[in-house]
């Protein structure tokens, strides 16, 4: 079967493959969600009235000459598994990617910035960047929303702050996010511990991948859960106590394991190894959890370290809509299973 | 949201109607309902109510905890996206930025359940000085809300009349800006 090779050397900017604390932070993200004061938000919008607000985004930001070196995609005229292309690489939601009607998306060359129109809000636009960064990531995408401010009129309450569709996003429309990948925490069954404690300040753990409260190769994304009645600093700030915290924490339970519980953490790790360059038929669940126990060796010191980047590539590879990508094709599940079950294998090899 | 009849006076009672199987909703104020003859026939009021008993829907549907007899009978509808008060309770998301005004009484609850606040206090945008200017009356009207549930629970209803009657002009004149 003739492979799509491009699609194999893509790298990602939120995905890096070296940085600072890489073994338990991978990526920082912010979004901002706005909309416009006259126009009605997307729930109570007619298809019509839908394609008015579009159309008339659109033409704002090109007279204020915004944007032109972004690609517009338009959802509507995209295929399935484009649209799942994107949401797999995180450029567009999922809620974006099963709406209905006129809606699209503006993605910057580099795929660090994307802005999402008529999802659930007018405009949602989002940052995404390598380790922890949030400060820096805001200062980007608030002077983005500034541009933005100047050309489309905001709805905006005096009280309330940024109006938006769902009253959980009101006020700053903010929302701060930092991805760990914290295998140990989660082998140890340590997690709902943590989702206690940062429901008391009023933060969100969840899975970055899928759906759902299952985090997929045991990657969880930290978000503010409140976006009223706090500056976006304050926000940030929320997050940035307890980053360091988490980092600890996953980090003393490796050394745990290495120091107490060698011999089954190296099963482990060595049982994914034999699974996935086997090259038997798995699925993509299966696949993100063995890629995630080799992360989780590779900083053990049980695989070499050079694997990293491989294995980083492969979170992103073994998803459905990337395989068949890869694959060229529109693929049912137990083909899909065993198609990854081969890309896998050669490409540890 | 003014009275589609007078176009006068604030809109304090909704209510619909099916006329050639359409489904019409209607929003009048207190004295052109009394003179509705489809209002009077809605099922759900056999008979108008008294100017008094409205008056108490009214306060009631402002106060801050509002009882669900209140809300089943005060459902403000938005005029722009047609989103009403019951809807955005079932479906929690608001069909235009306008119903941040129209449910204003019912939403500093929820904004303190969710959020811990239930007042803005980040960026604003640059078109600022325009927003500004709202701030003045929102405060006031905030405040006269307050004096009026201050009134019914001491039972100063000719206070709460006058009140309630200043609340929706400044009300009035707040649409006229939009
Ligand atoms: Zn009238
Ligand atoms: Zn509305």
């Amino acid at each position: 079967m003739e492979l799509n090779k491009d699609m194999l050397d893509s790298n990602w900017a939120w995905f890096p493959s070296e940085g600072q604390d890489l073994d338990v932070v991978i990526s920082s993200r912010i979004r901002l969600a706005r909309n416009l004061a006259n126009f009605p938000f997307s729930s109570k919008a007619t298809p019509e009235q839908k394609e008015n607000t579009e159309a008339y985004i659109l033409g704002n930001f090109a007279k204020a000459k915004l944007f032109q070196d972004y690609t517009h995609l338009n959802l509507a005229s995209l295929d399935q598994n484009e649209i799942a292309l994107l949401v797999e690489q995180h450029l567009i939601s999922r809620d974006h990617a099963q709406g209905q009607g006129s809606r699209s998306v503006l993605i910057k060359q580099d795929q660090t910035i994307s802005v999402m129109i008529n999802e659930e809000d007018h405009i949602r636009m989002q940052i995404l960047g390598p380790g922890l960064q949030l400060s820096n990531l805001y200062n980007t995408i608030n002077a983005l929303d500034d541009d933005i401010d100047k050309h489309v009129p905001y709805a905006f309450h005096p009280k309330f702050g940024y109006l938006t569709a769902c009253p959980t996003n009101a006020g700053t429309g903010l929302r701060v996010s930092v991805m760990f990948h914290l295998p140990s925490l989660t082998i140890t069954k340590q997690m709902d511990k943590i989702y206690q404690n940062l429901i008391k300040k009023r933060l969100s753990l969840r899975g970055f991948y899928g759906e759902g409260t299952s985090a997929l190769g045991d990657f969880y994304q930290l978000s503010n859960q409140i976006s009223m009645g706090k500056t976006e600093a304050q926000l940030i700030q929320m997050l940035e106590a307890v980053v360091p915290q988490i980092m600890d924490y996953e980090r003393k339970v490796r050394e745990n394991l290495i120091s107490h519980n060698a011999k089954s953490t190296n099963e482990l790790v060595q049982k994914a190894w034999a699974t996935l360059r086997s090259g038997e038929s798995i699925s993509s669940e299966k696949s993100m959890c063995f890629l995630s126990h080799i992360r989780l060796g590779i900083y053990l010191d049980i695989i070499k370290s050079d694997m990293l980047p491989l294995i980083h590539r492969l979170f992103v590879l073994v998803q459905p809509a990337h395989l068949q990508k890869i694959y060229k094709g529109a693929f049912p599940p137990e083909e899909r299973d065993q198609l990854r079950g081969k890309l896998i294998k050669k490409l540890l090899q | 949201m003014l009275c589609e009849k007078c176009h006068q006076n604030e809109a304090l009672v909704f209510f619909s109607e099916v006329k050639n199987h359409q489904k019409q909703n209607h929003a009048l104020c207190s004295e052109c309902a009394k003179a509705c003859s489809a209002y009077i026939q809605d099922p759900q009021f056999s008979y108008p109510l008294s100017f008094q008993e409205l008056l108490s829907q009214l306060v009631s549907s402002l106060a801050q905890h509002p009882g669900p007899e209140a809300v089943q009978t005060q459902n403000p509808k938005c005029d722009f996206c047609g989103m009403t008060y019951h809807e955005f309770r079932q479906e929690g998301r608001f069909g235009c930025s306008k119903d941040y005004d129209l449910f204003e009484p019912f939403l500093e609850k929820a904004f303190m359940a969710i959020h811990g606040a239930t007042k803005h206090s980040g960026k604003k945008p640059k078109g600022g000085d325009r927003m500004e200017k709202k701030v003045e009356p929102i405060d006031r009207l905030a405040k006269l809300h307050k004096e009026l549930q201050e009134a019914i629970e001491q039972e100063w209803y000719e206070q709460a009349a006058i009140i309630s009657r200043e609340i929706k002009k400044l009300e009035g004149q707040q649409h006229g800006i939009e």
